[in-house]
């Protein structure tokens, strides 16, 4: 699914971040990168979905190098994002939010927004909840939204940074357990940045990463 | 998909959307404005230049008297004639006119204002007042077609033609002729109201009948008393050089003459030229009739000319610089919307099309409503800065009668022209274009993590 193969990455070539970092994922499996902050983890992230470059070493994605692909197509047909801050558009309503991620992922799907709503229904937004812009939702509404808009596009990677970083502890397990069930239902690999020690215990693997360089990796399956 | 798109932006941020096009309503409704009145007045200054006509005066200087002087040498008037762009030369004006009775003839009293009969004259006795009132006005005149009324068709010759040296008599209105049941080839007799008593009526036949469109209205300045209305129109009696010089019993050496030329233009060209004819120039001066009868009594013509030029200037350049300044309030929620677009895969022709729509779409509905708003505004604008000018014509300033003879429109009729659109049209793709190029500016060189920052400042 992904292999990262000795990947470094350094901000304008003096302030190392990852060093020689290679490490495979696979569909259908959640991961977790914890590790201390300034250790590299949304840069990893950031380096898979094509929104920066690695100095050297390659990222191959479904067979694809993607230092070979637009940022914007591996983004549109591969990875989705979701993120601490939601980054939703804040006058549009949950629905809509939803709707233009699956739109620009899969412009001429029929019957797309009977699958918006589903899949909102699902994680728990209902019908009146729907039509609200998000800026009027909680944050774990928002989060909620947000994690659709990722999932309702059929990119088979999802990245997640530190998706509950905002949340109260309750809301952030009831979002949690929402991502992983849906990430298997949909047969998603799904990559969690984390410092909580909650999202390391409920995902399949879990990977630190201190000072730019893949430490450890740690496994919840049986 | 873009375009519905854009719509739901435009729908759902409501604040910025009325924002902004309140605010591009103002700017297209000041600069449509601007340009309306700028091109009233270009044509209403093209229009008072026609009606004014280009002319030249070559008159003697004023300390001089007619009897030192030899008079302008025929040979003179026909170079004159022969430079490129003159029309024709009237040699009579201004001396070769005066007071004539139509000797058992009625004079044409019809007008409309006010009643002279209850305006006393400062200026005439009673008696010279009555005397008048019954006297037609004749004028000499060399190059009658090129007169004003004629040249602009207010006066048309209905029957007969012309007088001229070669086909003398005279050209009497279709009211004065109506009224006195006379025809052309009938022969009236004028007699020059201050000629010595003992002096003979001159026996002239009518040549020419003519109609005109000129109105005759009596203003309440009238202090011409009933002597008014010799100077009706209707009771203007034209007549050729000779004839003129005959029954007002002058001698017939020219001392002034104008010269009639094509276009303002030209005027300088043909100046010129003139004054390098040998003349005794230092008796003589020359002035152009035109550029002193505009600047007299049209020059308001250039300074509402120049005021639209200002206005468009100015509310071009403040609207901008202020419709850039508020577009750029919301810019870091831009930026981050179009973050998000970006981490979406959306496509960069795509995010650029959404928002030039979002502004295409706006300044066209600002557009469509500022051009009726401008009518108003227009009219607004006129009413409270220059009453005065809107409803005045030239030569209700100079004179105690008004014939229409330069009656103009006022620069603030709205006539909204495809030019004028056109221009506001060109106006709203510029704006669009700019906002189009500092969002390919922002696109190009903002960074995607930092764009998705911006939101988190916002």
């Amino acid at each position: 699914m992904i292999d990262i193969k000795n990947v470094s990455f350094s901000y304008d070539r003096k302030r190392s971040i990852l060093q020689g970092v290679s490490v495979s994922f696979s569909q259908g499996k959640t991961y977790s990168i914890f590790g201390p902050s300034g250790s590299g983890k949304s840069t990893l992230l950031a380096l898979m979905g094509g929104i920066i470059t690695p100095d050297s070493g390659e990222i191959w994605i479904n067979d694809h190098n993607i230092a070979n692909l637009d940022g914007r197509l591996i983004r549109r047909t591969m990875v989705s994002y979701i993120f601490q801050d939601y980054l939703l558009f804040p006058f549009l309503t949950a629905q809509e939010n939803v709707e233009i991620a699956r739109e620009i992922s899969n412009p001429h799907e029929n019957n797309g927004g009977e699958k918006t709503r589903k899949l909102l229904n699902e994680l728990g937004i209902n019908e009146s909840l729907l039509r609200k812009q998000v800026r009027y939702l909680s944050g774990g509404e928002q989060q909620r939204v947000g994690i659709a808009r990722a999932l309702v596009t059929g990119n088979p990677v999802l990245l997640a940074d530190e998706p509950t970083g905002n949340l109260d502890k309750a809301t952030a397990n009831d979002v949690m357990q929402l991502l992983i069930k849906l990430t298997k239902e949909y047969n998603k690999c799904c990559i969690i940045v984390t410092h909580s020690e909650m999202i390391r215990s409920q995902t399949d693997y879990s990977l630190l990463l201190d000072n730019g360089c893949l430490k450890q990796v740690e496994t919840n399956l049986k | 998909m873009i375009f519905r798109r854009t719509i739901l932006f435009i729908e759902r941020k409501h604040r910025e959307t009325v924002i902004l096009t309140v605010l591009l309503f103002l700017l297209f409704s000041f600069f449509f404005s601007g340009v309306v009145m700028y091109q009233s007045t270009e044509s209403y200054r093209d229009k008072a230049l026609a009606e004014i006509g280009a002319t030249l005066q070559i008159s003697y200087l004023p300390e001089l008297d007619e009897s030192t002087l030899d008079g302008v040498d025929q040979n003179i008037l026909s170079r004159v004639q022969s430079i490129p762009h003159v029309l024709g030369v009237d040699v009579a004006p201004p001396s070769l006119s005066g007071s004539c009775i139509p000797l058992g003839l009625k004079t044409v009293k019809t007008h409309s204002g006010f009643n002279p009969e209850q305006q006393p004259s400062p200026i005439y006795t009673d008696e010279e007042a009555r005397m008048e009132s019954d006297c037609v006005d004749l004028i000499g005149c060399s190059a009658i077609p090129l007169r004003n009324q004629f040249r602009n068709n207010m006066s048309v010759i209905s029957d007969g033609s012309f007088p001229t040296n070669d086909n003398p008599g005279v050209l009497i209105s279709r009211y004065f002729a109506e009224l006195n049941s006379l025809r052309i080839n009938d022969v009236i007799s004028l007699k020059y109201l201050y000629s010595d008593a003992s002096a003979m009526a001159s026996e002239v036949k009518i040549v020419g009948i003519y109609d005109t469109t000129l109105k005759f209205e009596i203003l309440e300045e009238n202090d011409m008393g009933v002597a008014v209305y010799k100077a009706s129109p209707y009771n203007a009696v034209f007549t050729d050089f000779d004839t003129a010089s005959k029954i007002l019993d002058r001698d017939n050496t020219v001392y002034n003459f104008k010269v009639y030329v094509d276009s303002p233009k030209n005027l300088d060209a043909v100046q010129e030229a003139v004054q390098k004819l040998p003349m005794e120039w230092d008796k003589y001066k020359i002035y152009n009739e035109t550029l002193s009868f505009y600047n007299e009594y049209a020059s308001q013509i250039d300074t509402v000319f120049s005021n639209s030029l200002r206005l468009i200037i100015l509310t071009s350049t403040v609207g901008i610089i202020l419709f850039m300044v508020v577009y750029s309030i919301w810019n870091n929620q831009r930026i981050r919307d179009i973050g998000i677009f970006e981490v979406l895969g959306e496509s960069y022709i795509h995010i650029l099309m959404i928002y030039v729509f979002e502004t295409l779409i706006l300044s066209f509905i600002a557009a469509v409503l500022s051009v009726p708003t401008s009518y108003f505004l227009i009219q607004f604008i006129s009413q409270t800065n220059s009453p005065e000018f809107v409803s005045s014509n030239i030569i209700n300033i100079i004179t105690p009668y008004d014939t229409g003879e330069y009656d103009i429109n006022p620069v603030y009729a709205v006539s909204i022209d495809i030019k004028a659109l056109l221009l506001l049209l060109i106006f709203v793709f510029m704006i669009v274009g700019i906002t189009g190029v500092a969002l390919m500016f922002l696109l190009k060189k903002s960074k995607l993590q930092e764009m998705l920052k911006a939101g988190e400042e916002s």
